[in-house]
């Protein structure tokens, strides 16, 4: 396929492209799906596609093609100039993506001991039946148990003008359970799962196990049956390592994205250097962090060939740095973080985040109760959606109310909401443990960009005056 | 210009016919080949800088059945190597996957006449200068509203194209359509306050966009002059139609999904020709739509598409079927087996709602609020609505552009809102349904009154 992705840049470049771009992505992905015992769907899925970004005189365009031959790739990229140049006389603001070192990188394989490329589908059904297995034994009152195995890997080749050719093996591996369960009227859920680049030996391990996974899944949706509801108002929360990375990615990272510094619409524009969180307040994203102690997003390079860097975006509760692609960089004069991603070939890479966490502090979890005294503990994720405003809202699956540093009840899902910046500078402190998470189910979405795979996480962090939704009994 | 339509249509068509005929001579005992063609055209604008991106994206999906056993396999691209290739993946996967018992056989054929929505020529030829032309329109109209907008994100897209999907129980189906959507969302600021506005317009006929830029600005100029509520307490609601919509879309499509409520996933289990909302309330699955954006010819089962009543006065009437879910019970197919778009050949079929249509009340919004002592209106997009918990009911979202209403007209504006409560028990107190139905992306949705939700801000 390199001769393909060749034959675009040949094009490109007697077109007069200023630079021309083209990838190959190549997955192969494979979904299982369980209802109780029983399996119910599996599939097996070959998605390849090419796309083409041109270049020319202060604009792109974008095109992509599904069925890669000599002849639509011509066409593909004599479309993506194109509208390159129609934007080129319509652009008010000119772009420029700058020069980028060139690199070559050929195959660059993320080492795991059971690729899922090895093993049989028989092998990854078992893995979601032995833990529905336990989810049953551990559930109560229980209406059903939807079990997930969702796995993606393959290949991207990258391929610029300026002499760049890049591969690697992407790989993502997801297995999830949710056990609902019946109180009456009232429906309650309990859910667990792993997901991130490894392999599948993580499901050797005890605390991945399929068997913990289910039993975690049946034990929380057993204890909500007894759960209430989270008293509405302003609480001091403890927020769990998973919804501080959503917290860090989707209220906070996204704020940091250059594409939307420079247009104006994040309000933290201009805003580098000004201290806007509290000591505890430290956000990284990183493409590669180490794989065998972290389950987050393996991504060695981004959709325009770039090495992804290590970006401190907040440091101590200072903004510390933006996130960029190759035309934000030159605009703001910054360095190449690699975050140019795409989320699949119909679309252009645009401003992403990698693996987004907050730096851990030095509280172990009993601490952190303790000083928490009387508020929430917020656990887990079903995700969150923020605002250009600075606003969020996030779902916290379970709980528990913390009274004098000891859990009261169980919660019910749970809301918060509020200010990025607020909370920012609310943070009393932070747990010294790391976890990163990411899946194959679900992800990021921007722009229409949908699901792309990211990681997040964290610490346990210490928070006052986080304002929970919910209603007023 | 429909003539590449159609082409495309009778290529797709005579493609999934030969698959079909493949795949049992390759030993399938049934077979289901669905292939799509999307066309996307878009252009994006940030505050002046354009992203613009065309292309198609086409695929295979093929199901087939062998020893009792499904199996499920996607391609991209199309030619007949691709389609032999995903024949022999899905026997591949049914040859290694345990029997799922309650799978008795593919869609049958039914005997029902629908035919594809509206499909606009002037949707079919739009080009990319076209788009371009309009997004630059966009976004003067959203800066020249007012000085203190300082940003937008507007964009202008047009998704056009076909699926065919035939089985060896003698289905056919070929659906065909057109859409084109435009939106903005603004950013305006004030001293220091940064406030956001959106708005966006979708048709299956070429519309006028000429007022989307402003009205986005207007949305988010309103609120610079918020001020917060201050107490949580339990209130009056008025939704504007844009506000519910997705929420109720996203409720009902889980809640009436017959293979929820199979599974035991839906709080409507139990519930059927039971008062499960207001007199007020009347809502239809409408598949037949002619201007709706969810509406085909057929399904993604081939199975012809209908219109089903939801709830009618209040009292839970139907709920929607795929095959599968049909055949648990003995029933048809509804006509709403679903592949998501625009690359519905990589999923298998499941159970999603068409255009959700609530029938229009006899006031419109402003009505609606003269109306109301004491509440809030909510405007505009709200945050969270895909979060809400679809099988519990329970949501707690965060309104950005919501407005305290006193004596039957708006007070002021007020700081972002959380608006908490349970769909289903709110069914019930929808008090009032306005007379403004609007087309969207969901489907036809009118504003309306809940009462009795807690708010807080």
């Amino acid at each position: 396929m390199f001769d393909l992705l060749q034959h675009a840049i040949t094009i490109g470049e007697r077109l007069g492209a200023r630079l021309a771009e083209t990838r190959l992505d190549d997955f192969y992905i494979r979904e299982i799906r369980t209802e109780m015992d029983e399996v119910r769907d599996v599939k097996n899925i070959r998605r390849v596609g090419i796309g083409i970004n041109v270049y020319y005189n202060g604009a792109s365009g974008y095109s992509f093609e599904t069925n890669p031959s000599k002849k639509t790739i011509e066409i593909a990229t004599k479309r993506a100039y194109k509208i390159a140049k129609a934007s080129s006389k319509a652009a008010e603001v000119k772009i420029d993506p700058g020069e980028a070192p060139s690199h070559k990188q050929k195959k660059l394989e993320l080492e795991v001991k059971k690729h899922p490329k090895d093993a049989l589908l028989s092998f990854k059904k078992d893995l979601v039946l032995r833990a529905v297995e336990t989810a049953q034994e551990y559930g109560k009152n229980i209406a059903s148990i939807t079990g997930r195995y969702g796995e993606l890997f393959g290949h991207k080749q990258f391929m610029n003008s300026e002499q760049t050719e890049v591969s690697w093996s992407p790989l993502v591996v997801d297995l999830n359970i949710q056990v609902i369960s019946k109180a009456g009227e009232l429906l309650v859920d309990g859910r667990d799962g792993v997901g991130g680049s490894f392999g599948l030996e993580l499901f050797e391990t005890k605390k991945y196990s399929p068997e913990k996974i289910g039993e975690n899944a049946g034990k929380w949706a057993t204890e909500k049956l007894q759960a209430k509801p989270a008293p509405p108002g302003k609480h001091r929360a403890l927020c769990e390592n998973r919804l501080v990375g959503v917290l860090a990615h989707e209220s906070f990272g996204h704020l940091t994205e250059s594409d939307l510094v420079v247009t104006g619409m994040s309000p933290l524009a201009g805003k580098i250097g000004h201290q806007l969180g509290s000591e505890h307040a430290t956000i990284t994203d990183e493409g590669t962090m180490d794989p065998s102690r972290y389950h987050g997003f393996w991504l060695p390079f981004d959709d325009q060939g770039i090495q992804t860097a290590k970006t401190v975006i907040m440091d101590k509760g200072r903004l510390a740095g933006y996130l960029h692609n190759r035309e934000t960089a030159v605009a703001m004069k910054a360095g190449l973080t690699g975050n140019a991603r795409a989320v699949n070939y119909n679309f252009p890479p645009i401003v992403r985040m990698k693996n987004t966490y907050f730096s851990p502090g030095d509280l172990s979890l009993e601490e952190a109760l303790e000083q928490l005294d009387t508020g929430i503990y917020a656990m887990r994720t079903v995700g969150g959606q923020a605002n250009m405003d600075g606003t969020f809202m996030f779902k916290a699956s379970r709980g528990y109310y913390v009274k004098n540093g000891e859990k009261e009840y169980p919660l019910r899902e749970v809301t918060l909401t509020g200010s990025i910046l607020d909370f920012l500078k609310n943070i009393e402190g932070a747990t010294r443990e790391l976890s990163l998470y990411s899946g194959y189910f679900g992800g990021c979405g921007k722009n229409g960009q949908y699901p792309l795979p990211v990681g997040l996480g964290g610490p346990h962090l210490l928070v006052r005056e986080v304002q929970f939704g919910g209603e007023k009994q | 210009m429909t003539s590449e339509l159609e082409t495309l249509a009778n290529e797709l068509s005579s493609l999934v016919d030969t698959g079909v005929r493949k795949a049992l001579t390759r030993g399938a005992e049934e077979a289901e080949v669905f292939i799509s063609h999307v066309d996307t055209l878009a252009v994006n604008i940030k505050t002046g800088i354009l992203e613009a991106r065309e292309g198609a994206s086409l695929g295979i999906g093929v199901r087939v059945v062998a020893d009792g056993k499904v199996g499920f396999a996607a391609t991209s691209g199309m030619d007949e190597t691709k389609i032999d290739h995903t024949i022999e993946e899905a026997l591949g996967v049914a040859g290694i996957r345990p029997v799922d018992p309650r799978f008795k056989h593919l869609a049958d054929p039914i005997s029902r006449t629908s035919k594809d929505g509206i499909i606009d020529d002037a949707i079919l030829e739009f080009s990319n200068a076209d788009a371009l032309e309009e997004v630059d329109n966009l976004s003067k109209a959203a800066f020249k509203f007012d000085k203190r907008v300082r940003a937008i994100f507007g964009g202008i897209s047009v998704e056009k194209g076909v699926f065919a999907v035939a089985n060896s129980r003698g289905i056919f189906g070929c659906s065909k359509g057109a859409v084109i959507g435009g939106g903005v969302y603004c950013i305006a600021t004030d001293q220091g306050r940064q406030k956001t506005g959106i708005e966006s317009l979708d048709s299956r006929q070429l519309p006028d966009f000429s007022d989307v830029g402003s009205k986005a600005t207007d949305r988010a100029i309103k609120m610079l002059e918020a001020k917060p509520l201050g107490e949580s307490l339990r209130t009056t609601t008025i939704w504007e139609n844009v506000a519910i919509g997705p929420m109720l879309r996203a409720m009902l499509s889980s809640a009436s999904s017959a293979t929820n409520v199979q599974e035991g996933k839906s709080y409507l289990k139990g519930k059927m020709k039971e008062k499960i909302a207001s007199d007020e309330v009347t809502i239809f699955d409408h598949g037949q739509l002619p201007e709706g954006l969810l509406t085909f010819k057929t399904d993604a089962e081939g199975v012809p598409c209908q219109k089903t009543t939801l709830v009618e006065k209040g009292v839970l009437r139907n709920y929607i079927y795929d095959s599968y879910a049909a055949l648990q019970e003995n029933k048809e197919s509804t006509g709403n087996a679903n592949r998501q778009w625009p690359e519905p050949f990589l999923t298998t079929p499941n159970v999603s709602t068409s255009n959700i249509v609530l029938k229009a009340g006899t006031s419109n919004l402003d009505r609606l609020i003269a109306d109301v002592d004491k509440g809030i209106l909510v405007t505009g997009m709200v945050m969270g609505a895909g979060h809400a918990n679809r099988i519990t009911g329970e949501f707690s979202v965060v309104a950005p552009n919501a407005f305290l209403v006193k004596n039957g007209e708006i007070e002021y504006a007020l700081e972002p809102l959380t608006i908490a409560g349970n769909f289903f028990h709110s069914l019930k107190r929808i008090t009032r349904v306005g007379s403004d139905s609007r087309i969207m992306s969901v489907g036809k949705i009118s504003s309306l009154i809940i009462d009795d939700l807690t708010i807080s801000g």
